[in-house]
């Protein structure tokens, strides 16, 4: 691509790390599940 | 621009980022609704209700928000909140907490060798096709890259790599999403009536179908190994995306004069999917016993909402606006190549999966 963009502050694929082991450790420690917040699919 | 223009701007840019995900979260409410209420009644012609699973409810949330968006005319103003390759790492991440690593390592030598095949025999397959239609050597490079790894992120590389116009890019991504969303259907009834087996049905479909949201989708609907396998093979592919890129922008380098310094090794690992590494990090936790993301827990529960947004999301980037700047000439290539990756998948990922590799 020609047009120079602005870097964004962190590389997607790490947010998308980062955010889905925040997550684990939620459902984990019990704050997402039955006893805590209920995610139900 | 003054300050308080700056100010305004961003304001606007938090605003359709928070409406985008607003409606994003609600289409993926309602997808899985449809597909609750849906999963328990019995179909006409005796299919059950459960076939039809929440990828394929998702994806037509999707689209019809799309079209709901565009006749409000707030499709562009809310683009920015729509974040179809986060939802989808995410969710590739999370699926890593219910996959066993002997999995990954029973089937890596054989999506290792899958990938090198379909990677080299559609990407040189597809630049031979689009010179004989005498398309543009950028789009070729992007097309190909597109075609033969994985859809809009193997596009967005190429394109940084061989310097490519934006409206390429934009071109080739609406012609990813147009063409992985039907097969995304098709290719597991497909699959079911050849009775392929889920381990051949999904690296199938992580050969066949160009964008991971579709793969994944794909083995969403034919099993839950399906799925496993579809990933895996489709994460091995995408893993050679920074190889491509680098030997991409080597060439175009190399014919462009004045092209400035040549790209350095760097740009493998620059542009190496790094969510792949938390997919395999999960994966050793799951098989080391300390985080289960088996089925029925809270974690599966997440994926599956991560994946849902992912395709909501997918049918709310559908575009056709782009065909009209470029004409239809590309769009014959792509679909040519599709029906020449279908059946290279299909035999190689068959002899692959079934004879050299098998997995039990």
């Amino acid at each position: 691509m020609t047009e120079p963009s602005k870097k964004p502050w962190m590389n997607e694929d790490w947010l998308a790390v980062w955010i889905a082991f925040l997550l684990i450790a939620l459902a984990t420690i019990g704050v997402l599940g039955k006893n805590g917040i209920n995610i139900v699919f | 621009m003054s300050s308080a223009q700056s100010v305004r701007s961003s304001l606007r840019l938090w605003g359709a980022s928070l409406g985008g995900l607003a409606v994003t979260f609600l289409l993926a409410v309602a997808a899985w609704w449809v597909s609750r209420q849906v999963g328990a009644v019995k179909l006409p012609f005796g299919i059950p209700g459960k076939a039809l699973e929440y990828p394929l409810w998702a994806a037509l949330l999707g689209v019809l928000g799309n079209v709901l968006l565009r006749a409000l005319k707030m499709r562009e103003y809310l683009q920015p909140g729509v974040h179809t390759e986060l939802y989808l790492k995410i969710g590739l991440v999370l699926l890593g907490a219910g996959v066993d690593l002997t999995l990954i390592v029973s089937a890596a030598r054989g999506a290792i060798l899958q990938s090198l095949v379909m990677i080299s025999g559609v990407f040189f397959f597809c630049w031979w096709l689009a010179g004989r239609f005498g398309l543009d050597e950028k789009l070729r490079a992007v097309m190909a890259s597109a075609v033969s790894i994985c859809g809009v992120s193997a596009a967005i590389a190429a394109a940084g790599s061989v310097l490519a116009r934006k409206e390429q890019v934009t071109y080739i991504t609406a012609l990813v999403i147009l063409v992985a969303l039907p097969l995304m259907v098709l290719s597991p009834l497909l699959a079911s009536a050849l009775g392929l087996s889920q381990t051949v049905a999904g690296a199938w479909f992580g050969g066949n179908i160009d964008t991971t949201a579709a793969v994944v989708g794909a083995g969403t609907l034919y099993g839950e190994q399906a799925q496993k396998i579809a990933t895996i093979v489709k994460s091995t592919q995408n893993t050679l995306i920074g190889l491509v890129a680098f030997l991409l922008a080597l060439y175009f380098a190399s014919r462009e004069a004045g092209a400035g310094t040549r790209p350095g090794v760097r740009v493998i690992w620059d542009r190496f999917p790094k969510f792949v590494l938390g997919f395999l990090l999960a994966s050793v936790l799951y098989s080391m016993g300390v985080i289960d993301g088996g089925k029925g827990t809270t974690i599966e529960a997440l994926k599956n909402w991560a994946f849902t947004l992912a395709f909501v999301s997918m049918g709310l980037e559908l575009s056709f606006s782009e065909f009209r700047s470029m004409g239809w000439r590309p769009v014959m290539v792509f679909l040519l190549v599709t029906l020449f990756n279908t059946f290279l998948a299909l035999g190689v990922a068959w002899v692959v999966f079934t004879w050299l590799f098998p997995v039990g």
